[in-house]
Parts: structure tokens; C-alpha cells; sequence
């Protein structure tokens, strides 16, 4: 892990664990319901139980946003893609990933908007059954990996675009 | 695999079969489709008796012939189909006659007799599609070789550019190539499509090492010259219209041949080989390393999903329960 890329996610760390106590609470406004509040439809939400958005900005590139709330938090990535082979890439990843939120649990099937590649979403049943210290270390190692992984593949594929180029042109050496 | 092999590995494996089977006398009837890149199709049938239409001449096979660059190809030889099968048949040494009729739908039919094929017209045979499309690449090089005489003679140091493109079109979409002699090279144009914008942007990645890697490798310095643009090159330019509608979607990739890519006859035949396998190659490639990605990211979601069952609290590990030497688990209250 690069230097400069410590502190960022020391921080995201830091905020998670903060946001990450979280508690059942069945829903005030419909009877029986027990519902992730950061997730309810915005009109019909209480403010008295969300929590102010923490922003953690690392460049234009790279962000995070986390939305606390009394039983439930949602986490927004936004992973760095600064050129067309970057973007897809990522792209496909998390679509990849998406496509299993099954079995990933704690992912959330789309990202809350166009601006994030990525979110998650934690629920007090998720913090029952998971440690949540392993959770905040799950995510950490996520993105540190998962920016890793997006520029080895670039690499390989320049690579592997080289190596084709110069075998085919060697062809034409008599 | 690296490279696409050249010659067809099904018509080689049909006819080297029928060949074995009719020399131990138990001669087969085959009806069998092959099919190539390009859209291009074979057909091998077993030869009906001339006398007799509804009887089978055994020692006879029919190999039909159909790909969409038979068109423009005929319009290389100004539209005149002799031209062009007898340059067909010159290239297969001449050891093959044309079947008496062209086969329903198909393009060019020839046929092949088993009394005398040996192993040689076999791979010649499985080269056929090479053989048929190499027709504007002779004429080319016939037209460079008009030209360069034509450039000593006239003494002034100047390059004579012939007027005349060829063009093939192998594939839909207006798809192929452009081919254009001068007096001191002659220029391949290929136009390539990408149908899917990820290949588009996988394929400016390839394309840019095609041009680079001549620059970087000395190895490789005396290989064709690559050009890339995504308007026609002047060269074509009057021909090729620039389509109004997407300005990116085009992708013309030149190769500039020079003399000695074409010295002799054998390397002539490696280098229009090689130059008609390009499109394929190129996308064949890319396709390849989508695969390679696609297989990376599931390995990588493997490896997640088991440093997120980590976080998971096992049951199993709370303190009080014991298990018994059968198995049996033991609570203690």
C-alpha cells in the first residue's frame, strides 16, 4: 500500500467502526415493519433517525460516503478510474460482484447513484451474525485490492497487446 | 494458440480421409459443410456420375466454394469470371478442372479426383479460401512491378502512384480491405468495425502496440509499417466515402508492404497469408483477453467472498459445547 493511500483508508476505517454501532429498531411509521431506515423512501423518512453523511474525499477521483443511521448504514465507493479501459474495467468488476450480492450479503445491488461504483449496505441483522471489527477489515481490504486488481489487469492487457502486436509482425521477418 | 493457422483443418481432415478410405478400396460418400472466417462456407460432396445423375462416382469429390468477397473479387477482374477461376485453378498448379456445374449457391465449384490427389494438393486444397482472395494481391504486385519500371525509366526521382484500388469487402458492414500499388510499395487499408464499445476501446489499446511495437523492437523493424486513423487515408479517400452518421465507428488500419515483403513467390504467398488473417487475429485476440479478464474477476470474487465468511461468528465455537468421542455434541448448563 502506497503512502499516500494509508491515511485515507485509516480514516474510512476510523468513520466506519464509528457509524457501525448499530441496533434493532422496528419502523415508528408502519406497524410490524422492520425495515433498513437509510433506505426508506426519502419522504417518508424520519430525520430523527439517520445520522449526518460522512464525505471522505481522497481526489476527484476517489471517494467515499457514509450514510449512518440507527439501524442500519449504507457505504458508498467510488473507485478510481481516470481512462476509458479503467472505467470499464471497473465497471465490469462491479457488475461482477453485483451480480453476486447473494452471497456477498452485505452488498448492495446498485450503487445509490451514477457518481459511486459501489455500495454496501450493513443492517444490525448483519452485525448479529458478523463480527463487525471483520466487517470494517472486509471492506478496508476491498478497496485496497480491488484498485490493485483494476491496474494489474490494465497492465496485462497492454501487455498482452504488445506481445500480440510484436508476434504478429515478427511473422513478416524472412 | 497464438496464431490462426492458415489452412482449414476440416477440408485437409475430409479429404485426407476420403483419400485413405478410397485407397483401401471401401470408398465413402461424403456430404459434409465447412465453414471459415469471414463467412465463408465449403461444401465437399462426393461427385455424381456424368452418364448417370442419380449414381455416384465414387473416385470424384466436389468442393464448392461461397464467401461475400466473391463479388468484389470479380469486380477486381472487371467482372470477368474466367479471369478469375482460371487464376484460381493456376494457383492450385492446374491439377484441378472446374465440375461441370457451379453448385447451387455457391460461388466457384472444382473437381477433385482421388486416382491422383496427393498429399500436397490436400494442404493446397485447405488453403483454398488464401488462394481466392490472393487474386488482388497478384495484381498488385504485378502493378508495382509495371510501376517501378516505369520510375527507373523515367529518371525524375518521384513515387508513381497507380489509380487503381482494389477493394474487397468480406464481411457485412462494409468491412475489408483496400489495396493500392505504388511505384515503391503497396499499401493495405483495412476498415474494421467494433460492435461493442468495449471492443472499440480494447481494440485503440491494440492498435497502438500494433504501431508502436515496430518503433520499440528492433527485431522487428523491417515487418510492415502500421498506420491507424479513423478517417479513410488518402490513399482510398475517393473511394471511401467517410460515413457521416458516427465518425468513430470506422477504423482504418494501414499496412505498408514494401519490396521485400513480396521478393519471391514464397514469401509472397506468407505475406498475403498472414495480412488476410490480420482482422481475424486482431479480433480474435481481443475477444481472448476479455475471456482471460472475465475469469480473473471470478477468481478475485472467490477470494473476497472468503475474507467476508471470515467475519462470519460460528456457532460451533461457543465454550460450553463438548463433543463426545462419537460425535454427539455434549451442552453444558
Amino acid at each position: 500500500m502506497s503512502q499516500s493511500l494509508r491515511p485515507y483508508l485509516n480514516t474510512v476505517g476510523a468513520s466506519l467502526e464509528a457509524c457501525i454501532n448499530l441496533t434493532n429498531f422496528p419502523s415508528q411509521e408502519v406497524e410490524r415493519h422492520n425495515r433498513p431506515e437509510v433506505e426508506v423512501d426519502f419522504a417518508k423518512q424520519s430525520v430523527e433517525l439517520l445520522y449526518k453523511p460522512i464525505h471522505i474525499v481522497r481526489n476527484e477521483y476517489e471517494k467515499v460516503l457514509i450514510e449512518p443511521s440507527v439501524n442500519s448504514m449504507r457505504m458508498s465507493i467510488k473507485i478510481k478510474q481516470s481512462d476509458e479501459i479503467e472505467k470499464i474495467l471497473v465497471h465490469k468488476f462491479t457488475n461482477f460482484l453485483e451480480q453476486r450480492s447473494e452471497a456477498f450479503q452485505i452488498l448492495r445491488r446498485k450503487p445509490i447513484s451514477e457518481e459511486y461504483s459501489i455500495s454496501f449496505l450493513i443492517t444490525n441483522k448483519h452485525t448479529e451474525t458478523m463480527k463487525s471489527k471483520e466487517l470494517v477489515k472486509f471492506i478496508i481490504d476491498f478497496m485496497e485490492e480491488v484498485d490493485k486488481e483494476i491496474s494489474e489487469m490494465k497492465l496485462f492487457l497492454n501487455a498482452r497487446a504488445r506481445f500480440v502486436a510484436e508476434q504478429y509482425l515478427t511473422e513478416f521477418i524472412y | 494458440m497464438l496464431h490462426l493457422p492458415n489452412e482449414n483443418l476440416l477440408i485437409q481432415k475430409t479429404l485426407y480421409e476420403a483419400l485413405d478410405k478410397f485407397q483401401q478400396k471401401s470408398a465413402v460418400i461424403i456430404d459434409r459443410i465447412v465453414t471459415d472466417f469471414d463467412f465463408t462456407q465449403f461444401h465437399l460432396t462426393t461427385a455424381s456420375n456424368p452418364t448417370n445423375e442419380d449414381e455416384l462416382d465414387e473416385s470424384k469429390i466436389v468442393l464448392s466454394y461461397r464467401s461475400k468477397a466473391w463479388a468484389s473479387l470479380l469486380k477486381c477482374a472487371d467482372n470477368d469470371l474466367n479471369l478469375l477461376t482460371s487464376y484460381i485453378l493456376q494457383r492450385l498448379e492446374n491439377k484441378f478442372s472446374l465440375a461441370p456445374a457451379t453448385e447451387l449457391s455457391y460461388d466457384i465449384s472444382i473437381m477433385i479426383d482421388l486416382n491422383d490427389l496427393t498429399m500436397n494438393d490436400i494442404v493446397q486444397l485447405s488453403l483454398f479460401k488464401i488462394h481466392v482472395l490472393s487474386y488482388p494481391f497478384t495484381k498488385s504486385i504485378e502493378e508495382f512491378k509495371k510501376l517501378q519500371q516505369q520510375a527507373i525509366q523515367s529518371e525524375e526521382e518521384r513515387i508513381i502512384q497507380s489509380d487503381i484500388i482494389y477493394h474487397v469487402e468480406n464481411r457485412p458492414n462494409q468491412e475489408g480491405f483496400y489495396l493500392n500499388a505504388s511505384s515503391d510499395r503497396i499499401t493495405v487499408i483495412f476498415n474494421t468495425k467494433f460492435q461493442d464499445y468495449n471492443d472499440q476501446v480494447f481494440g485503440k489499446v491494440f492498435i497502438q502496440e500494433f504501431i508502436d511495437s515496430r518503433k520499440r523492437n528492433r527485431a522487428i523493424q523491417s515487418s510492415p509499417q502500421v498506420l491507424f486513423s479513423n478517417t479513410p487515408p488518402l490513399e482510398i479517400a475517393k473511394v471511401c466515402p467517410q460515413s457521416k452518421a458516427n465518425k468513430n465507428e470506422d477504423h482504418f488500419i494501414t499496412f505498408v508492404l514494401f519490396p521485400r515483403h513480396f521478393e519471391n513467390k514464397n514469401v509472397e504467398f506468407l505475406t498475403v497469408a498472414k495480412i488476410l488473417q490480420f482482422r481475424n487475429y486482431f479480433h480474435y485476440h481481443i475477444k481472448c483477453s476479455k475471456a482471460y479478464l472475465h475469469s480473473r474477476m471470478r477468481f478475485r470474487v472467490g477470494s473476497f467472498l472468503k475474507v467476508l465468511n471470515r467475519a462470519k461468528i460460528e456457532d460451533e465455537e461457543a465454550s460450553n459445547v463438548k463433543k463426545t468421542v462419537s460425535g454427539k455434541k455434549m451442552m453444558s448448563f
